[in-house]
């Protein structure tokens, strides 16, 4: 085998073989970008969160144990971030939730262009308290099971099963203006 | 008696047995209310679908691709690390679309050969020698020089079929759990394997690592397959 497979690249750079881990880690990337947009709803706050969770993950890396999930750690290592952010600025007396003016569409071209583009799922679940939308977008956009999304959550099934129901409910009646979003057993 | 707003949920879900699903499904069909509520909560999925679905199959940025592909790793203390020292040292060019041959790249480089798994939308799927095997290989036709043996077949809680595994190359081991995904086997967790070399591999089947077995556990619906279930699954393409 030559030194180098790719003759026609110029200035290649040497990086280590990458360990199994870490090809995880890059196959997981698109689901996590996925994951930190559903959670931040805005294109720079969720770049921003994918690379927070990715400095942790690799600092963190020692403590991952090799035949368990690599998805659900990093899925919990970004929303213990994304909790501890909104923490900060709650204390720091910003606002909490997303005003509509000021979500961008994903490729950040300012907000007033991309109203017409950003969806009314994509605010009504902006819209959603933390817990439920943490939920929706485990089950709903990445489609862990409940006993996955309870592990990442670190929390009992029941209480992915409720906040789920909310969650789910309410994106139906603000989306649709649904008539049976008010479901009782 | 009706079924609960939890129930429809599980089943929108997929969390039902098949035959949970098969009542409720039933049910569903006979009350407009129910139906009502489930093909509401599929247009919510389907738009939440047609959202985030760009943002999956867009490239990942490449600055995030090299901090995974340039960052010092702390070892692990006191477990086997999974890539041996011996291993050829690889030039990788730098930019985006290096991601998708690097773990290409990274993992037949684990191996020594071919590559055995390729990224594919967030999902680590088998390629190769190790897809082929897991779709037509059975433990008991296996010989005792198989380099890549599969060990248990199983059905997880959402009725798909999994595979465990064990593969050896150029002195290196990995065990891992493959779900079937339409075509393709999902590589669902892999750890290195408990045998240390590769010729003690080739003579006895080694234990699947402890992590797996208990991640086996949590997955599985019932008991493994016997092996007349792995011919008749194996004859349907791993699909029902």
């Amino acid at each position: 085998m030559e030194d180098f497979p790719f003759p026609n690249v110029v200035g290649p750079k040497m990086v280590a073989p990458l360990d199994h881990d870490r090809a995880q880690m890059l196959a997981f990337l698109p689901r996590l970008r996925r994951f930190a947009f559903a959670l931040t709803g805005r294109a720079a706050d969720a770049d921003d969160l994918v690379q927070d969770t990715i400095e942790r993950a690799l600092r963190s890396l020692d403590r991952f144990t090799p035949g368990t999930r690599m998805d659900s750690w990093m899925f919990r290592i970004a929303q213990n971030l994304w909790i501890d952010a909104l923490r900060a600025k709650k204390t720091r007396g910003q606002t909490a939730g997303l005003e509509e003016a000021e979500q961008v569409s994903f490729d950040g071209r300012r907000a007033v262009e991309s109203r017409l583009m950003l969806s009314e799922t994509s605010r009504a679940l902006a819209a959603l308290p933390e817990d439920q939308r943490a939920v929706v977008a485990l089950v709903l956009i990445d489609g862990l099971s409940y006993r996955e999304a309870a592990s990442v959550l670190e929390v009992p099934i029941g209480t992915v099963t409720s906040r789920l129901a909310r969650g789910r409910e309410a994106l139906a009646q603000r989306v649709l203006g649904s008539a049976t979003a008010q479901w009782e057993t | 008696m009706t079924a609960s707003r939890e129930t429809l949920m599980a089943y929108l879900d997929g969390e039902l047995s098949a035959e949970e699903e098969r009542r409720v499904a039933a049910e569903i069909a006979a009350n407009p209310l129910l139906n009502a509520y489930v093909e509401e909560q599929r247009a919510v999925k389907a738009r939440l679908d047609a959202d985030f679905a760009p943002i999956l199959s867009a490239p990942v940025p490449e600055r995030f691709e090299r901090m995974v592909m340039e960052a010092r790793v702390p070892r692990r203390a006191a477990q086997r690390n999974f890539f041996s020292l011996t291993l050829p040292r690889i030039w990788l060019p730098a930019g985006a679309a290096a991601a998708g041959i690097a773990i290409g790249i990274g993992l037949s480089n684990l191996f020594g050969g071919p590559a055995m798994m390729a990224s594919n939308n967030g999902a680590l799927i088998a390629t190769g020698s190790l897809a082929r095997i897991l779709s037509t290989e059975l433990a008991a036709e296996q010989g005792a020089t198989a380099t890549t043996r599969v060990g248990l077949s199983f059905l997880n809680r959402q009725e798909k079929f999994c595979r465990t595994f064990q593969t050896a190359s150029g002195g290196n081991a990995l065990a891992g759990i493959a779900c079937r995904e339409g075509n393709d086997w999902r590589i669902i967790a892999t750890a290195a394997s408990e045998t240390q070399n590769a010729s003690a591999f080739q003579q006895a089947a080694s234990p699947l690592p402890k992590t797996l077995r208990e991640e086996v556990n949590d997955m599985i619906s019932g008991q493994p397959l016997n092996a007349a279930a792995e011919r008749t699954a194996r004859t349907n393409n791993w699909t029902h």
